[in-house]
Parts: structure tokens; C-alpha cells; sequence
């Protein structure tokens, strides 16, 4: 996959369907004067290289989650690979980094409940080479940018999973 | 988590949604089939939801094919009553990624995006640093490949 950097053009596309995802390849070439076939040539190359993917951002309102915060784990050099790839794949995950200092991973976490994040770190902290596991749960968020996303074609685990059949019950009008 | 807004959503706008996760570009018109729908009812259905910030339908630009290379974790520690006007004053920049607050010190964490190390460093000195009320940092950097699906958020 070689992914291809952005030029002006690719921009503009980018900040028109970053506002609104559903813009017709009409629209953007009538908003830029260019042509129809031009921009999807556009998107075409950006989609099928990696560089861009249409996506679904869910209010954390509709979801059952009710706790979010950062992990942070030691791990031993050794595994820290291994566990990077396990904590990333895990459906709560929903951003994972190795990093500098003596805390070597980082992740951004979700659970529906105290309990179930609870358990999620434990489970964390018995995989092989995990020395130490830490939960900060988030007070608030202050900004976030969603639109940034990084290798999404590992992702197994796709949004209807947590926006699931019980998901957004709460907000059923019944 | 504060929850802001307390919208019902139906039996409808549920399975608009589902579909929408599905297929991000699924047309109007087959959801509307599949649902036994009008399509324009469909179109108000999403209109609605967008418009009360439930869903952005958006597009997602993959990191590696952006300038920004290295991500940093830093820590503020701070006086509780400076924690509203130094994260909104962080928040601002453009190199920023996302901004946390917590129930105690270190109150903030700041998670910025740079080119490289040095640009980095930079922002932990000259951004973060100068922003008045913070008493001290801590910074881990990025190393490697990152994962990051972002699917949820406070829109």
C-alpha cells in the first residue's frame, strides 16, 4: 500500500467531505470548478491508497459507554510488540501507542461500565511481558479530532459492534 | 461523562444509523428500501441526526499520509481552578490532537501531533511551556506505528 500525500487539491476535497461525508462527487466539483471526473479520479486514488476512508462518527451519547480514560502499561521490551497488537485489536480500544519512558504503551479506553474497564486492564495486566497497568478515568474531553485515523484496515472490529442492538437503548423513546 | 444532550432517538433513526456504520455510503434510496421507508424520509432522518450532532458522516485521513509524524503524550500538572482556561487556551492550537482533564493532578493531558522529535520538543516548550498556570510537564513521545480508530466521540 503506498499511501499518497496530499496536494491542494486533495485538500479541498478532503475539507468539503470532512464536513459532510455524503457530498455528491457533483457537488465538490461544482463547490472547487472542477471537473466531476476529476474529483473522482480524486477519490478514487486517495480510498483505494489508504489515505482517506468514509466514516460514521457516533456521539458517545448513543452508545452504552460510560467510561473512557487513558491506560498506561510497563512492559518489558521484549513483548511490548506483541502486546501493542493484543491491546489495539481489543473492541475498548480505541487508540494504542508505544511510547518513550518508563510507561512504554499507551491506550485510549472505553467500557460501559466501571466493572467491565476494570476487568479490561486486569486482563491487560496478566498478558506476558506486562509489569504494570494504570486506568485514569477522563472528567472531560476538551478537544478531539476524529477525523484522524491511523492503520483503520486492522480494524476487525467494525462501529456496529459497539452501536449495537442494545446500544442507544437509553435513548429509545419508548 | 457529562452527557449534554438527551434526545430520543426511535425504532428508525436506530437502524438508519446501523446501515450508515455498515456502509458509510450507503445511498438514501437503499436504506430506504431495506427499511420499508420513504427515501425521503430517510433523508430528513439523517438530516436530523447530523444536525443534532448524534452522527458526523464524514471522511477519516489516515496519519501516515499527513505531515505529522510523532505523537506526545504530555502531562500538566496544575492548580484545579486553572484547569478550564489552560485547556481551552491549549485546545486552540493546531498541533493538538485531543485534550483530557482528570479528578486529580497531573489535571491535564495534552496529546499533540509534530513532523518530527524536534517540532515536538518545540511544542512542549514554547506551546505548553508559555501557557500561563502551568507549574510543571511531563512528555512521553510516540514511538513506531500508532493505532487509532476514532468511531466515537463528543461531537
Amino acid at each position: 500500500m503506498t499511501l499518497q500525500r496530499f496536494d491542494d487539491l486533495d485538500r479541498a476535497i478532503i475539507d468539503l467531505l470532512e464536513a459532510d461525508g455524503r457530498t455528491s462527487n457533483r457537488g465538490i466539483a461544482r463547490e472547487l470548478g472542477v471537473s466531476e471526473t476529476a474529483i473522482r479520479k480524486r477519490l478514487k486514488r486517495l480510498s483505494e491508497s489508504g489515505s482517506i476512508s468514509y466514516g460514521v462518527i457516533v456521539d458517545i451519547s448513543m452508545t452504552p459507554m460510560e467510561v473512557f480514560g487513558w491506560l498506561t502499561a510497563e512492559v518489558h521490551p521484549q513483548y511490548l510488540g506483541e502486546v501493542f497488537r493484543s491491546v489495539s485489536r481489543l473492541p475498548e480500544c480505541s487508540l494504542c501507542a508505544r511510547t518513550t519512558g518508563q510507561n512504554n504503551l499507551v491506550a485510549h479506553m472505553y467500557a460501559r461500565d466501571r466493572k467491565t474497564m476494570a476487568d479490561t486492564a486486569e486482563a491487560i495486566g496478566k498478558l506476558p511481558g506486562v509489569i504494570d497497568v494504570a486506568f485514569r478515568p477522563s472528567q472531560r474531553y476538551f478537544r478531539h479530532r476524529p477525523q484522524l485515523v491511523s492503520n483503520p484496515e486492522q480494524d476487525a472490529q467494525p462501529i456496529i459492534e459497539i452501536f449495537s442492538s442494545e446500544a442507544g437503548t437509553k435513548h429509545l423513546g419508548k | 461523562m457529562e452527557r449534554a444532550r438527551g434526545r430520543k432517538i426511535d425504532q428508525l433513526d436506530h437502524a438508519v444509523i446501523s446501515m450508515l456504520c455498515r456502509d458509510p455510503q450507503i445511498s438514501n434510496k437503499a436504506i430506504a428500501q431495506q427499511v420499508g421507508a420513504a427515501e425521503s424520509t430517510i433523508s430528513n432522518r439523517i438530516e436530523s441526526l447530523v444536525n443534532d450532532r448524534l452522527i458526523k458522516l464524514t471522511v477519516q485521513q489516515e496519519v501516515s499520509a499527513t505531515e505529522f509524524r510523532r505523537f506526545g503524550w504530555i502531562e500538566i500538572w496544575c492548580d484545579i481552578a486553572d484547569i478550564e482556561a489552560i485547556a481551552e487556551t491549549i485546545s486552540a492550537d493546531d498541533s493538538v490532537f485531543s485534550v483530557t482533564s482528570f479528578y486529580q493532578n497531573p489535571y491535564l493531558l495534552v496529546v499533540a501531533m509534530a513532523r518530527s522529535l524536534d517540532e515536538l520538543q518545540d511544542i512542549h516548550e514554547t506551546v505548553i511551556g508559555a501557557v500561563p498556570g502551568v507549574r510543571k510537564t511531563a512528555m512521553n513521545a510516540s514511538v513506531g506505528d500508532m493505532y487509532i480508530k476514532s468511531r466515537l466521540a463528543v461531537l
